[in-house]
Parts: structure tokens; C-alpha cells; sequence
């Protein structure tokens, strides 16, 4: 691993499971939460937020 | 602790910006930052360093109790507000859009489409006057001076059966079925008329030149006044020739004119509809130029030209260039101009559908925004609306002005704009996602950009 990368890794470790602990928190409580006919969990709500961490912080590395 | 679910996630994307040079910094004092300051990864040598050990020392550090304290705390404070706020705005700020959205769309909904400002006026002379018994019948009027008109006539009460049935001119079929076609169309139009000028409510003169030469056929063959008739067999003889005769002539001059026109190749016939915007053509002429290729684009766009291609010019390549661009240019000015108004229409409409809203609450409600009045948030909505109209000829989402300015408006004091503005979004991309389904991923954008809004993003020059 370069040292950016270990620098990088904690950082979206941490955001991805702080965007997800939060999530399941905010829409626990809607039963029927789902996401392309799949039940959002645990699991699934980390992979999700990954994608739409990269996303965002993709659009930032170009701005 | 870290779950190790999250840092399976995380390589994912860090492997993507390895050899991008992206470094990642949490900006201090943010929860991130605190969270993260609770598992370093500097005691780990690059060199040796591998994901998977990586991940196991993430997942040892952060076993401390100080890390899952920061990130519970968090969570329970940043979860409280983000539910707030996306049920605010979900049950409050997203109904409150739709409601103008759905005004804006019932003020807007006549200028869809830009019409076309012409209409085809196809003239043909009907089937009977072409067929050879038609022909022949009225061809007896050929070389005789055409009568004065002697007014209505009165020549008894007669059923549609009766009237159909003397229109009959000889034992042919295909005539007498096209006579029967020709009479009972557009919900027995024919049938009416006749019935009215051979009951003495309408003057031969006044009857539309399709139904002349049937007029000419029945009174032909009404040799018997009907019972009651008040009048003398001369005087009834005399009305039938003269209506006969006029009718005949009538629809001899039909049949010239149209023998003529497409004779010449005229495509326009000497009496159009006079109707503006209408174009009237010949019927067979113009059946005759579309099975040669000829359209309606060429036809609007001789009339552009003034009717400047007549006759067997029709037919030239060059002409029928000249006339498509005609017609072309004048669909692109039409457009423009149609667009231009539609975004007039489009701001106005904006304008107006968030005015009435803020009247409204004026009237009988209490503003979202402390200390706000009227013209205060008129002031808001003018000048926001002014802003993003600016330039006149830029593409705009109305359903994204019209939710920027009701936020603006009424929810600027909340972060519903962020909110909804993803949701729009979502929608736009899938629209056919269940509304919980929207909700879900909204609240998770919407986290992932409050999140990303805590990390410093910097590339390493190459």
C-alpha cells in the first residue's frame, strides 16, 4: 500500500460507516425501505454508501 | 469499532484513487475528523503494509471505547436532524412543490405544441359526376342557355328513402351505389339538403355543387306532383325544368372544371375555401402529384413562395427543393418564435403560480420565515425568478425553478432545497421509482454529501 492509500483508507472507512450507522437509524423505521427491489441492511446500506461516496467525492477531485 | 463491512467498502474505492494521487483529509473539528483521530494507521510501515492488515489494524484500534462513543454520539445527533429534516420535507416541503408544480402544469398545458398554421382543403368532384351515366345525363344541358333562377320551389314532402330512391338514373350499379354513398355521407347530409329544396325551404342556388347533379337526376323524375300539391301540372312541369336545368348546368360547369384542371395539371382550383390559412387544392390533381412523391411540406412551402410553382413545375426536382426549403425555413422560424414564447409563457406562468401562493398565505396563513411579508418574499421570488431567466435563451427545468424558489421562498431557514433538489433528481433518472423507494436513496445522498462536506479533497501535481 502507498501511503496515500493508508492515509485514505480510516477516512472512508469511517465515513462509509458513519453515513450508514445513520442511515439505518433515519430509515429504520420505514419498514418498506428498499433499494431495487432489495431490503437495505446492514450490508447492502455500506455498499450503497460507498458507491455514493465515490460519486461525490469523485465530482470534487474534477471541480 | 469499525465494522469490517465498511472497510471492505472503503478498499473498493481506495484501490480506484491509488494511482490517482487523491488525498483524503478530514477537516478538523468535524464528527469525521474526531472519529477518524481514533484509529491512525501511521504506526503501520507502507512497505510491509497489505489491505488485509490493514483492515485488521483498523479494526483492533478502534476497539477503544473512545471511538464507538464519538461515532454513536454522532450518529444520534446526526440522525435526529437528518429525520427532521427529511420529514419535513417529505410530508411538508415536497407536497407544498407539487401543489404549484400541478398549477404551473394546468397553466402551461395549452402551449404544448406549436400548431401548424395551415389546413388541406382537398376539392374532389364526387364519384357520380365522373361516372359515365353522370356525364351523359347532364351533357343534355351542353349547348343551352342556363335558366334564371326562379327561387325556392315547392314540390311536395319527400322521405330520405324516397329521396334516394329517385336519384336513381339507370339500372347501373356502381352508379346508383356511389348516388346512395355519395347522399347518405356525413350523417345523411345530402339527403337533408334535397329534402329541403324539393320541400321549397332552400333555393336551388344555395345547394353545394356536390349534390347538383342528384337534384338534376330527381327532379327529372318526379313526373307527379304528390297528392295536396297546390298547383297546376303546367306550372309543375315549368318548376321542374327550370330547377333541372340549373342544377344540370351547375353540374356541367363541375365537371368542366374539373375535366380542365386536371387537363392543365392545376392543382389550385379557381375558388378556394377563402379561409385564411386554408389551402384548397383539386382533388385529383392532387392525388395525381402524390403518388409522384409530391408531400404537404412542398405544398405549405409553394404557399410560402406565394404559389410561385404551378402546373408541370410541380414536378421539378429543383422546384420541389425550393419549396422544401421554404417550408423548412419557415418551421424553423415558426419554432423559434413558438419557443420564445413558451419561455415568456414558462416564466410568467413560474412567476405567477408563486405569487398567488404567497398571496395566499398573506391572506389567510402564516409565513415559514420569521418577520417575512408580502413583499418581502414577493421581493425573494422577483428577484430569484429575474436571476435565472436572465438569459432568455438558456434551458431551464421549470420543476427545478419552481422547487428552488418555493424553498427559497418559504423553507431558505431549512436545508429542504438540498433535499428536494435529490429527490428531483432521483426521479428524473428513475422515474418510475416507488416514492419510499426515492425517500431511501435521498436520505442516503443526502448523508453521503454531508459527509463528503467534511473531507478535504487534494491531487497531487504530477
Amino acid at each position: 500500500m502507498t501511503p496515500t492509500e493508508l492515509n485514505n483508507l480510516p477516512v472512508l472507512a469511517n465515513a462509509i460507516q458513519l453515513v450508514s450507522e445513520v442511515a439505518l437509524n433515519v430509515i429504520g423505521n420505514d419498514v418498506a425501505a428498499e433499494v431495487d427491489g432489495a431490503k437495505v441492511t446492514q450490508a447492502s446500506v455500506k455498499v450503497l454508501a460507498a458507491a455514493y461516496i465515490n460519486k461525490t467525492l469523485a465530482e470534487k477531485t474534477n471541480a | 469499532m469499525l465494522d469490517p463491512n465498511a472497510i471492505a467498502a472503503a478498499i473498493g474505492i481506495n484501490q480506484e484513487y491509488a494511482g490517482k494521487g487523491v488525498t483524503l483529509t478530514p477537516i478538523p473539528d468535524t464528527p469525521l475528523s474526531l472519529i477518524c483521530r481514533e484509529c491512525p494507521t501511521v504506526a503501520l510501515s507502507t512497505e510491509s503494509a497489505t489491505y488485509e492488515g490493514t483492515s485488521s489494524h483498523l479494526v483492533n484500534v478502534s476497539r477503544g471505547e473512545e471511538h464507538a462513543q464519538l461515532m454513536a454520539q454522532s450518529v444520534e445527533l446526526v440522525s435526529g436532524t437528518v429525520r427532521r429534516t427529511m420529514d419535513f420535507t417529505r410530508n411538508t416541503v415536497y407536497p407544498h412543490i407539487r401543489r404549484v408544480v400541478e398549477k404551473y402544469t394546468t397553466a402551461m398545458a395549452s402551449l404544448a405544441n406549436a400548431p401548424l398554421p395551415y389546413d388541406l382543403d382537398a376539392q374532389y368532384v364526387p364519384e357520380v359526376y365522373r361516372l359515365a351515366p353522370g356525364r351523359e345525363f347532364v351533357e343534355q344541358w351542353e349547348n343551352t342557355p342556363r335558366a334564371t333562377s326562379p327561387g325556392v320551389q315547392n314540390f311536395g314532402n319527400y322521405s330520405p328513402e324516397e329521396v334516394i330512391s329517385l336519384a336513381k338514373l339507370t339500372d347501373d350499379g356502381d352508379f346508383n351505389s356511389s348516388m346512395r354513398e355519395l347522399l347518405e355521407a356525413r350523417n345523411g347530409e345530402g339527403v337533408g339538403l334535397l329534402i329541403q329544396v324539393l320541400d321549397g325551404r332552400m333555393d336551388v342556388e344555395k345547394l353545394p355543387t356536390d349534390y347538383v347533379l342528384p337534384l338534376a337526376i330527381i327532379v327529372k323524375n318526379i313526373e307527379m306532383p304528390k297528392e295536396g300539391l297546390q298547383t297546376t301540372v303546367a306550372s309543375y312541369n315549368n318548376a321542374r325544368a327550370l330547377v333541372a336545368n340549373i342544377a344540370g348546368h351547375r353540374a356541367l360547369g363541375a365537371i368542366r372544371i374539373a375535366d380542365t384542371a386536371f387537363k392543365n395539371f392545376s392543382l389550385y382550383p379557381v375558388s378556394g375555401s377563402g379561409k385564411a390559412g386554408v389551402i384548397s387544392v383539386n382533388g385529383e390533381v392532387w392525388n395525381e402529384l402524390l403518388d409522384k412523391d409530391f408531400s404537404l411540406e412542398m405544398l405549405i412551402g409553394n404557399e410560402i413562395l406565394g404559389r410561385k410553382f404551378r402546373g408541370a413545375q410541380l414536378n421539378d426536382a429543383e422546384a420541389r427543393a425550393a419549396m422544401l426549403s421554404a417550408y423548412e425555413g419557415d418551421k424553423a422560424r415558426r419554432q423559434a418564435a413558438h419557443e420564445l414564447n413558451r419561455k415568456v409563457a414558462e416564466r410568467a406562468a413560474v412567476q405567477n403560480v408563486l405569487r398567488d401562493d404567497i398571496k395566499c398565505v398573506a391572506e389567510c396563513g402564516e409565513f415559514t420565515v420569521e418577520g417575512d411579508t408580502y413583499d418581502k418574499a414577493w421581493g425573494r421570488l422577483r428577484d430569484f425568478v429575474d436571476a435565472v431567466y436572465k438569459n432568455q435563451f438558456q434551458q431551464h427545468d421549470p420543476v427545478m425553478v419552481i422547487s428552488a424558489a418555493v424553498c427559497l421562498v418559504w423553507y431558505a431557514h431549512t436545508d429542504a432545497a438540498r433535499v428536494v433538489d435529490i429527490m428531483f433528481t432521483i426521479e428524473k433518472e428513475q422515474p418510475n421509482l416507488p416514492a419510499n423507494q426515492v425517500a431511501t436513496l435521498a436520505t442516503l445522498k443526502y448523508l453521503c454529501a454531508w459527509v463528503t462536506s467534511q473531507i478535504n479533497v487534494s491531487v497531487a501535481a504530477h
